[in-house]
């Protein structure tokens, strides 16, 4: 049965929660529980995403979109590969200087590549961590690690599609991407403003700009 | 040093090379105190175990490979190590400083200085991994250039994330400035570190590691490092690195400052469209060294005749040196030039400064075409610059003519070769020039390592160039007349050189001095990261220090006042451009008002004994004092 449903198709709406009331047979003793766990997970939604309001302009829906998660984007071609915002990634969260323990990280390769490359907070390692230590932080929108729970099993690390998911060396925990609760530090670090914390239409912008640029410059070289 | 060392690791790796054995030892804390790391420390382990007057090239020099207790942290530019050795080139203290991620790798692998004894038989390579301190036989790579080396070995000892130090064909040839090359286009250029390490048949270094470098206060450090990272961002000379060292040709041109035609002039007439052609057709992008606020580094490639794959650089040092010195204009050659130069392992200062005095040797008559294999060294002759530059880093033919140096070159020509040449110490001159603005001949003729513009600090960025450095509260002089030659010149250079040993002996680059990183910040981030507590006064004291340990060390090997004349050749005035018919007149007057400055005799050079007491360097002076009579 579905519970609930998020409608954000148009840019400009804001997110509709539909509960699909059980209107015929009600009996209230059965159906009690669930529809007060209905109701607990429909106001739990709301308040993340920020509350639908009576009014359907565009202004009062920009103003609650204010709310919504942000994405932690790399601006394509401004990467000088320094590897500053894995240091600073690293000092945040562990008050060590060391890439090895930071959640992101900085590619370079030859002829020319440097690009940070930060994780996606798509959440497919919240299925795949067999002690259910990942959830995602229904505030920041990030894919969190339990560090109090992981056991180092590293299926995350298998399942991460573009391989930003990582071990501690010391603590053996699964290192990830948290987004510093809302106020990541990589993008103050960094010099080249090569990093940015974007709202999500912005995001998604950049995001599709980089597999973009790969495709064009394969067809530029002809395939 | 204890255990849980903060800003250092705390350990050195003591090689043997002859044998291959491994000492692992703690590092000092008390000399670490006195001369801080990187260069101070490897000073100090020179000094105690380097005998006077061996040879540079044998088994009984030893290879300092040091970082600092800021390399590998969030501190700015904090990816260097310095070479240390006796250079083959000058024959005494020799330094080299590299950026890349190498020093930092070394860091997290564990060590903060490798110490490099001995002779192996067989060439043989390094490996360094979390620790674990392996020699490999080298004889799929030897032989082999810069770039193929590193291919190689990251497969073979299967570590693609490893940084590896390494050196071309030249350093195995043994050419006498031959570098040390990390991460493809880093070299630890000047001095010839390459060749001390060919010398000890060790083809390269590779590293990586993922342990921790703690630092001992981190909500002071970050803020501090914050603070650094805001004025360095915002400082107005940060924007003007961006365009990379060669960025500055054109200005340097304009104040008379890039040496032209073998420094017959200060100004290329063609530096502007020079610099236009090279980001028109090569410029590919910027890229930094580990942890760079600046990102200088340029990225280029050249294509047509001279094609070259896209690689690191070119940075001002070897444009100055590979075209106006020579007077080539074809930027197409200088990609190519600096390539086979990165492949090969050879400083392009040297390599550049080499070809173009060859040039005017050639010019003057002093060698003919029969000398030089058939061909034709005019000036401007881009194809010649370009075989030239193979033939020493294979010492072929002039090639090895060539490869040992102006001061051995010109003892193979003969004929007066030695009095045009400029060179202080053996070491070539590098792409400036003290005829635009006077400091730098003070620079230039006491820079320990002989003549360098950069190490420990290049004064004469304070003239002409117009940078402070932060150092007006320290009594940095404001220039009104850069062709002036007085005693402010001498106090310019001193305190400069105090200043800019800094980095050095912290272990990071010299470039954010110049872009708002000023003396307080530094000393800010070593005591937040060791918790030493020491002032930026204390800081410059510190460099002080180094300096006349190192300075102590050449006296130990002969030199002496001689030593730091300028050569002839700036004592003549440029012939056009901005800095017309100025010369060095009064070079000598200089010297003695720098002498007074430093505390050291006037009539041979050498430090007095109250000042090494004053800077807490009596077992130096007692040492000294077997060797030669100091007062």
């Amino acid at each position: 049965m579905r519970r609930t449903q998020l409608d954000r198709e148009s840019r400009f709406s804001f997110p509709v929660v539909t509960v699909h009331w059980p209107c015929k047979s009600y009996d209230a003793a059965r159906h009690l529980p669930e529809l007060c766990w209905r109701l607990n997970e429909l106001s739990r939604k709301t308040r993340a995403l920020g509350k639908p309001s009576r009014s359907r302009s565009p202004e009062r829906a920009r103003r609650v979109m204010v709310r919504y998660p942000k994405m932690l984007v790399v601006y394509p071609g401004r990467c000088t590969g320094c590897g500053r915002c894995s240091l600073h990634c690293s000092f945040a969260h562990e008050k060590v200087n060391n890439p090895a323990k930071a959640r992101i990280h900085v590619v370079r390769h030859e002829p020319y590549v440097d690009s940070a490359v930060v994780c996606w907070q798509c959440g497919l390692c919240i299925q795949s961590c067999p002690i259910e230590a990942i959830s995602r932080n229904r505030r920041t929108g990030a894919v969190v690690v339990d560090e109090e729970r992981c056991n180092g099993c590293g299926q995350c690390q298998l399942v991460c599609p573009i391989g930003v998911i990582t071990m501690d060396p010391t603590k053996v925990v699964a290192l990830k991407c948290d987004l510093c609760n809302g106020d990541p530090a990589c993008v103050k670090g960094c010099p080249y403003n090569a990093l940015g914390y974007e709202r999500p239409e912005n995001g998604s912008y950049y995001r599709r700009l980089e597999p973009a640029l790969v495709l064009g410059r394969k067809q530029m070289r002809g395939g | 040093m204890r255990r849980t060392a903060f800003g250092f690791v705390g350990r050195i790796a003591r090689i043997d090379l002859s044998n291959g054995k491994v000492k692992k030892e703690h590092m000092d804390e008390k000399i670490a105190k006195r001369f801080g790391g990187g260069v101070g420390y490897a000073a100090k382990v020179l000094w105690d175990e380097l005998r006077p007057g061996i040879d540079p090239l044998g088994a009984d020099n030893k290879l300092i490979m040091a970082t600092g207790p800021l390399t590998g942290t969030l501190a700015p530019n904090s990816g260097s190590y310095d070479a240390c050795f006796k250079s083959p080139l000058t024959g005494v203290w020799g330094e080299s400083r590299s950026g890349g991620r190498w020093g930092a790798f070394l860091k997290h692998a564990g060590y903060d200085i490798l110490i490099l004894e001995g002779k192996s038989k067989k060439p043989v390579y390094l490996t360094i991994l979390d620790g674990a301190i392996e020699m490999e036989p080298a004889d799929a790579v030897w032989g082999k250039t810069v770039s193929q080396t590193e291919t190689i070995i990251k497969g073979e000892i299967k570590e693609p994330g490893c940084s590896v130090a390494s050196i071309g064909i030249a350093g195995e040839k043994k050419v006498r400035f031959a570098c040390i090359m990390n991460d493809l286009d880093r070299a630890a250029g000047r001095c010839g570190g390459g060749a001390v390490m060919g010398s000890k048949n060790l083809k390269a270094i590779a590293v990586n590691g993922h342990g921790d470098i703690a630092v001992a206060n981190p909500d002071e450090f970050i803020k501090v490092v914050k603070a650094a990272e805001r004025d360095i961002v915002r400082h107005p000379e940060s924007a003007g690195f961006l365009s990379g060292t060669i960025g500055s040709f054109s200005t340097a041109s304009h104040l008379g400052d890039l040496p032209t035609k073998y420094g017959w002039t200060g100004t290329w007439d063609k530096a502007d469209e020079f610099h236009d052609a090279y980001l028109n057709t090569n410029y590919v992008k910027n890229r930094a060294c580990w942890a760079c606020v600046l990102g200088c580094g340029r990225y280029s490639e050249s294509k047509g005749k001279w094609r070259t794959p896209p690689h690191g650089g070119p940075e001002y040092e070897t444009a100055g040196s590979m075209t106006a010195f020579c007077l080539v204009e074809d930027t197409n050659a200088l990609i190519r030039a600096n390539y086979l130069c990165n492949m090969h392992g050879l400083d392009t200062i040297s390599t550049g400064h080499m070809i173009g005095y060859a040039m005017l040797c050639y010019e003057k008559g002093l060698i003919i075409k029969e000398d030089t294999d058939g061909i034709e060294l005019a000036w401007g002759n881009a194809e010649a610059l370009l075989t030239m530059i193979e033939k020493i880093a294979k010492r072929e033919g002039f090639g090895d003519v060539l490869a040992e140096g102006t001061r051995g070159a010109a003892r193979r020509i003969g004929k007066g070769a030695l009095d045009i040449a400029l060179q202080v110490k053996g070491l070539e001159m590098p792409m400036h020039d003290p005829r635009s603005g006077k400091s730098l001949a003070i620079q230039y003729g006491t820079a320990n390592r002989g003549m360098c513009h950069i190490h420990p600090q290049e004064s004469s960025a304070c003239e002409g160039w117009g940078y402070d450095c932060g150092l007006r509260p320290y009594g940095l002089p404001v220039v009104k007349d850069r062709s002036a030659e007085n005693r402010d010149k001498a106090f310019m250079a001193r305190l400069l050189q105090d200043f800019g040993v800094g980095p050095d002996i912290l272990g990071t680059c010299k470039f954010p001095q110049f872009a708002g990183h000023t003396l307080d910040l530094y000393a800010r981030l070593l005591s937040a990261a060791t918790g030493w507590e020491i002032s930026d006064k204390e800081l410059l004291k510190l460099g002080e220090r180094v300096n006349n340990l190192h300075r102590c060390f050449n006296i130990r090997e002969g030199m002496r006042r001689s030593d730091d004349m300028i050569p002839p050749g700036l004592k003549q005035p440029h012939a056009t451009g901005t800095t017309k018919g100025i010369a060095v007149t009064n070079y000598e007057q200089m010297l003695d008002d720098y002498y007074d400055l430093r505390g050291w005799d006037k009539g041979t050079g050498i430090p007095r004994r109250r000042t090494l007491d004053e800077l807490g360097l009596s077992d130096v002076a007692d040492e000294l004092a077997k060797h030669v009579e100091i007062r």
